[in-house]
């Protein structure tokens, strides 16, 4: 099956697992047969330069990266970015995929994308491992043309899917956008298979402690150096922390450092994800104090996989899957929760160290496992195309132009680029006097003006 | 086949009594008759527009709904009452296509799959295709109604052709008497500064009777074109309220039909689409009338029909309209036969048989 993947970011250049989700499934895709294009932005510059996969990877869409939107754009607040859409058409007129396979969308206008893609009736599965749609405002999408264009796109079963990685995303967005009728499946993250089931922890002198994710507040690392102070506080010094990852690296190691806690908490760097899986092994118990709204959580289920026991926020995604005394721990996320449960772990007999890395491994092994939820997810794919609504007789860019005139039209855009009557009639009159060497500084300024352009071509 | 006719204005005193909105009319009409006597794969033909008050305007063979909706983009009200009309049909018409209302139509057409069809131009084109002209690409087709019309479309990147007309059989009233109105010219149309009926009341000879049949638009115009009838002493009757058959029996019964429209108008603006094609002048030729037009817009193309001839100046048509009533002498059956024979000639060049044929013909295509 021909399928065309969209993203917002696409390796080698990522900033969280969404992606790096993404380049995973593409190459399992890749390799089972399918004829896989990738859709994806140039946010990383040098990325263009390095062709890694055995797929074509285009990277022609406008991303930020902050999640704010460009000039493109209708109108904050109505997550539509119409040069991101034209990119998109063109791309369905050359390749012609059977599916869509949408992943991040977030900042590249998930709103309008999904617009286009239901009104051209599409199969589309919209993989969500985060809140794609936190960048519109609701109450400006109320009651306009776009809300109908993208409800009907949605809400058609046939031919748009959302897959949720937890019901914790799916609860957030719900908040934002209905789901109500729309065709919803909960599809959780994966690990690779365990190679082998952990047989014993390390009985050394100390608990050997990791955290292996962006080093940054919203992950926690704030609260696993307050928790190591406190330990420190408390006396209770059997214990490392080592820190994988790149981010605030310099301000935390200040941090560590002033608080005297070199001893305790190691700064590693940031290692590649494959080596990351199997440098798990070599640690008793995870941390990952992560914020609340974490939509799932990678990571954790990477070190339950090696039989690194995950010490969790509760509530969030993975957490739904990884249970509290039999798979992981959880935590509430303040340091003094994180400390107590970190002391709790360290003071556990073996046998019952042993018994959470082993529920976790077999969590993975039988239900999380990267080959079950790969296959899961091809089945989908495959559902959508049988189902497949109808054919498109006309050619998607044409649709692209209706969709930009009806949806900017409803929104009174065309105004933007044009100036008043009488400030149009003013301009005429006194370009006659400009002076010929300003004439060229005066249509730089004014030229993107309709009415100025028509004046410089005359 | 099932086909509708969009318009934002339609032919009524509620919206615009103007050639464009009786264009709609004819077209449809055209279409509806073809498809009892040819053979074709049109089924239905409706037209819808937009009003205050919901109505149903029935005509000889359609009928045309109004939705009362007034034309705002923003309204998804009027978004999903257009989707879901447009889905009863296979061919939507657009008229008035290069419009922002005609775009937004076509728009929504072109989304629902549906083969969208662009005629009539209308006045104001969509600022969207000054800076993208792709945009017109939401359309499959063009036709535009006169070669004038069509250069708006030569642009766009999208076919077009031009089919001139469409007139329908037009109900010719009975017991006109040719005696009273050997004197008698006509001219039809809103009356607009652009229209020029002053050249008519100017160049008309003194003994001659000037009927301008058509709605009161401007009256800053029309007061100037009582003063100069009464200051040259002309014979000058506006006819503001006629039917269709009415305006049709006067023209019938006329000496000559005269059509003056001018870029320049009696204060010195410019317009630069006076006549896209004069339906009226159409009607007068469908009718047997020997007509005198001017060159404006589409006028002059009308010259190398039989029975119509194109002015340049007023002493050219002073002269023109002269030689009409000096060549009156004829009796009422030779005259009969003159008309009867431009009629048919008319009717051969811009009746609705032949535009169903060669709209049938694209329709069939587009729709493959």
């Amino acid at each position: 099956m021909k399928i065309l993947l969209v993203s917002n970011l696409f390796p080698p250049g990522f900033i969280g697992g969404y992606e790096l989700a993404a380049s995973e499934v593409a190459s399992y895709l890749s390799e089972k047969g399918h004829d896989v294009n990738v859709l994806t932005s140039n946010f990383f510059k040098n990325d263009r330069q390095i062709q890694q996969f055995p797929f074509s990877v285009e990277r022609n869409l406008y991303y930020d990266g902050s999640g704010f939107l460009d000039s493109f754009t209708p109108s904050k607040g109505m997550d539509t970015n119409f040069f991101n859409i034209d990119q998109l058409t063109r791309k369905l007129v050359d390749f012609r995929p059977d599916v869509v396979f949408a992943w991040n969308t977030h900042g590249i206008g998930s709103v309008g994308i999904a617009s286009i893609l239901g009104l051209l009736e599409i199969p589309t599965l919209h993989y969500l491992m985060d809140n794609v749609f936190s960048n519109f405002n609701p109450t400006k999408f109320q009651g306009s043309i776009l809300e109908n264009m993208f409800y009907d796109a949605i809400r058609n079963k046939r031919n748009y899917k959302l897959l949720f990685m937890s019901e914790n995303l799916k609860r957030e967005v719900s908040q934002i956008i209905s789901l109500h009728d729309a065709s919803i499946s909960i599809l959780p993250g994966w690990a690779e298979k365990p190679s082998a089931k952990r047989l014993q922890v390390e009985n050394g002198e100390k608990t050997r402690f990791v955290y292996a994710s962006r080093v940054d507040e919203h992950k926690g690392i704030h609260l696993v150096v307050d928790a190591a102070s406190e330990l420190v506080r408390q006396n209770q010094l059997d214990f490392s922390i080592d820190v994988y990852g790149s981010g605030n690296v310099a301000i935390y190691e200040q941090i560590v450092h002033s608080k005297k806690l070199d001893t305790y908490i190691n700064f590693m760097g940031s290692v590649p994800q494959t080596e990351m899986r199997k440098l798990f092994a070599n640690y008793e118990a995870l941390l990952f104090p992560t914020w609340h709204r974490e939509p799932f959580g990678f990571v954790p289920i990477e070190a339950a996989s090696a039989g690194c026991v995950p010490i969790i926020t509760t509530a969030i995604g993975a957490a739904e899957w990884l249970q509290d005394g039999q798979h992981a721990l959880h935590v509430k996320r303040n340091y003094k929760s994180l400390a107590s449960r970190m002391q709790y772990f360290m003071t556990l007999p073996e046998e019952s160290v042993m018994k959470l890395a082993r529920n976790g491994q077999s969590l993975v092994e039988k239900h999380l496992n990267k080959e079950i939820i790969m296959g899961m997810i091809e089945s989908e794919l495959n559902n959508l195309i049988l189902n497949k609504n109808t054919e498109v007789k006309k050619n998607p860019v044409f649709h692209f132009l209706a969709f930009q005139f009806l949806v900017s039209r409803s929104l009174n855009l065309e105004k933007k680029h044009t100036m008043s009557t009488g400030v149009a009639n003013f301009m005429r009159k006194i370009w006659v006097r400009v002076p010929r060497k300003m004439k060229p500084l005066m249509k730089k300024a004014f030229l993107r003006y309709e009415p100025v352009r028509y004046i410089a071509k005359e | 086949m099932k086909i509708l006719n969009v318009t934002p204005t339609y032919y009524s005193i509620n919206s615009i009594i103007g050639g464009g909105e009786k264009g709609v009319i004819y077209i449809a009409e055209s279409l509806a008759q073809a498809s009892k006597s040819q053979e074709g794969i049109l089924e239905t033909v409706d037209i819808l527009s937009f009003g205050v008050h919901s109505e149903e305007i029935n005509f000889k063979e359609i009928s045309l709904t109004v939705c009362p909706y007034q034309i705002n983009f923003s309204n998804p009200e009027l978004y999903n009452y257009l989707r879901k009309k447009f889905k009863e049909y296979d061919v939507v018409i657009v008229h008035q296509c290069l419009s922002p209302a005609g775009i937004y139509f076509a728009s929504i057409a072109s989304l629902l799959n549906k083969t969208t069809v662009g005629f009539d131009h209308g006045g104001e084109v969509a600022i969207e295709l000054r800076s993208r002209p792709d945009h017109a690409k939401v359309y499959d087709l063009f036709v535009a109604q006169s070669e004038f019309g069509a250069v708006s479309f030569k642009d766009l990147n999208v076919e077009f052709i031009v089919i001139k007309g469409p007139i329908p059989e037009l109900q010719i009233p009975m017991n006109i008497s040719y005696g009273n109105s050997k004197k008698k010219f006509t001219s039809v149309g809103r009356i607009l500064p652009h229209k020029g009926f002053e050249d008519l009341i100017t160049a008309a000879p003194k003994d001659s009777e000037i009927v301008i049949i058509g709605n009161l638009y401007d009256i800053d115009y029309y007061n100037y074109l009582q003063e100069k009838s009464f200051s040259l002493g002309k014979n000058v009757r506006f006819e503001s309220s006629l039917s269709d058959e009415e305006r049709i029996s006067e023209v019938f019964s006329s000496a000559a039909y005269v059509q003056t429209s001018k870029h320049i108008d009696y204060r010195g603006t410019f317009h630069a689409k006076p006549e896209l094609l004069s339906l009226a002048t159409l009607e007068a030729l469908v009718l047997g009338k020997r007509s005198f037009v001017s060159k404006a817009g589409a006028l002059k193309e009308l010259a190398d029909v039989h029975g119509c001839e194109s002015y340049d100046t007023l002493d050219e048509l002073s002269m023109h309209l002269e030689h009409t009533l000096n060549n009156r002498s004829e009796s009422d059956n030779q005259i009969k036969i003159i008309e009867s024979t431009l009629a048919i000639y008319g009717h051969s060049r811009f009746g609705a048989q032949l535009y169903a044929k060669i709209l049938n013909l694209y329709l069939k295509n587009l729709f493959k």
